[in-house]
Order: structure tokens, then C-alpha cells, then sequence
């Protein structure tokens, strides 16, 4: 098993990893079942849903993880909708680190692209790293 | 609606909704998902994650907006407090006066504290005759 990510090995400006997927009927009926409200334009997916799936890219790339981060703020731009069944590569990153006042401020920077290498959305996770 | 004030989106937070979100994010820390130890951490309990409230403003933006007036959308959030089972949360925002395409964008509880807390700027969006186009 790979060694815990800890606050020292993070490298501001390099690229940490990526993840790629396409989402799914199974986690679209999730979707719909738990916001039913949210009715797509035919043929998009709800714009809401780059939300997790920045956070299923955050999960898989920036791992393991020590227990205890806490995500304090997130900067968010949507850039375009994503199509149903399109391919999404969430690339993630490291943008810069900060002590401050003894916590331990992580940034990471998310860019999401689909096919053709179209920019879906690109956003800011503003982290208090727990060790 | 108040021209001046975004469509409302209300969620009720229950240990089945938080498991579902667990799922969608492959997100299974037991801050969310394990009551007993919850209850063990300086928080006394589960708390949802923060990003199912986050959808809500989003989804809250393009039912007062379109999606296809918000391309180029920034929004920047601080997660200010947490969710509990129990919990009724609503989205919603309301435009910043003399800040074209300036918003203040927030989730409150049921007993109307701010959750999350921030803003959404349209000022990168395409924009019809100099201001963002508001639907409905």
C-alpha cells in the first residue's frame, strides 16, 4: 500500500493525478432519486453533477489520505454542459500550500475535460490537511 | 418570485440521503457514514458532506438562470458550518446590488443559519443587451 499523503509530500505546481469516467445509468437514477427536481436540458447531464464528480476524481487521485482533512472552501467555474454518456478526465493538482497559525492549508486545483478535450469546469479545493 | 432572489431548492437530510451521497462520491468517511464513531470526534455526530449542499446552489442557479446563460460561472464557497441528520437545508442567492453580475449565494438550515456562505459571479457568461438573462 502506498504511503499516506501527508502535508510534506505535496509539491505546489505539480500534477498529482487523474481520473477518467463516464457517468453512469446506475449513478444517474442516485442522482434522480435524491434530486428530483433537477431536470437536465435532453441529452446533458444536471450541471450539479460535476460536483461529484470532481469529488470521485478527489477521492480516487489524491489517496490515501491521513483521516481528519477538512475541505473549508471551493471555488468552482462551469465552463460547459457535459453530454450524456461523455468520457470526463478530472486532472488534479497541486497549486499551492500554506502554514498558517499552525494549520495546514492545502490547494488544489481541478480542471475537467470531455471529449475532444473540450474544459467542462475547473474549480479550487481549499483544504486544512490533518497531518 | 422576487426578481431579485433565485429559485429556492430545499433538501431533507436523513441517514439514507447521506449513504446515497456516499455512494455517488465514493466518499465513505465515517464522519458520514458510522454514528458510533461520529459520535466519538469533536463534531458529536455524523455530519452530511459538504459538497451535497454545494449541489444545491448549483442546481439553484440554473433553475433561476438556464444553463445556457451560466457557462463561465465562478462560484467560490466556504463550507461555514455543518449539516446534521434532521437537518432541512435550502438554497438559494440573491443578486449583490450595484455589482453586475454579482451574487451572494448561500445553503441555511431550518433555522435559517448559513451552511455554506459565498458567491457567484455571472460577469463571464454571455450576456443578451448587458446584463445575464434570468429565466422564469
Amino acid at each position: 500500500m502506498a504511503d499516506i499523503l501527508t502535508f510534506d509530500r505535496f509539491v505546489p505546481g505539480s500534477t498529482i493525478g487523474s481520473a477518467s469516467e463516464a457517468v453512469g445509468e446506475e449513478a444517474l437514477a442516485r442522482w434522480r432519486k435524491m434530486y428530483p427536481w433537477d431536470q437536465p436540458v435532453p441529452g446533458r447531464l444536471p450541471i450539479a453533477i460535476c460536483v461529484p464528480l470532481m469529488m470521485r476524481a478527489y477521492m480516487k487521485v489524491v489517496a490515501p489520505r491521513p483521516p481528519g482533512n477538512i475541505h473549508a472552501r471551493q471555488e468552482f467555474t462551469f465552463v460547459a454542459p457535459i453530454s450524456e454518456g461523455e468520457n470526463v478526465t478530472t486532472e488534479i493538482s497541486c497549486l499551492n500550500k500554506e502554514l498558517r497559525r499552525e494549520r495546514r492549508y492545502l490547494f488544489l486545483a481541478v480542471r475537467s475535460t470531455g471529449e475532444g478535450g473540450r474544459v467542462l469546469f475547473t474549480g479550487r479545493m481549499d483544504m486544512i490537511w490533518a497531518v | 418570485m422576487n426578481d431579485a432572489q433565485f429559485k429556492d431548492v430545499t433538501l431533507n437530510v436523513d441517514q439514507a440521503v447521506i449513504l446515497a451521497y456516499a455512494e455517488m462520491t465514493d466518499d465513505f468517511n465515517p464522519i458520514h457514514v458510522d454514528p458510533v464513531f461520529a459520535a466519538t470526534t469533536p463534531l458529536g455526530g455524523v455530519i452530511a458532506h459538504g459538497t451535497m449542499s454545494l449541489n444545491l446552489i448549483w442546481q439553484s442557479i440554473s433553475a433561476t438562470f438556464g444553463e445556457d446563460a451560466i457557462g463561465g460561472a465562478l462560484l467560490d464557497v466556504k463550507f461555514v458550518r455543518p449539516v446534521r441528520i434532521g437537518d432541512t437545508v435550502r438554497a438559494g442567492g440573491s443578486a449583490v446590488p450595484a455589482a453586475d453580475g454579482r451574487h451572494a449565494v448561500w445553503v441555511k438550515n431550518q433555522d435559517g443559519v448559513e451552511v455554506i456562505s459565498g458567491t457567484l459571479d455571472l460577469q463571464g457568461c454571455a450576456k443578451e443587451g448587458g446584463k445575464v438573462s434570468r429565466k422564469g
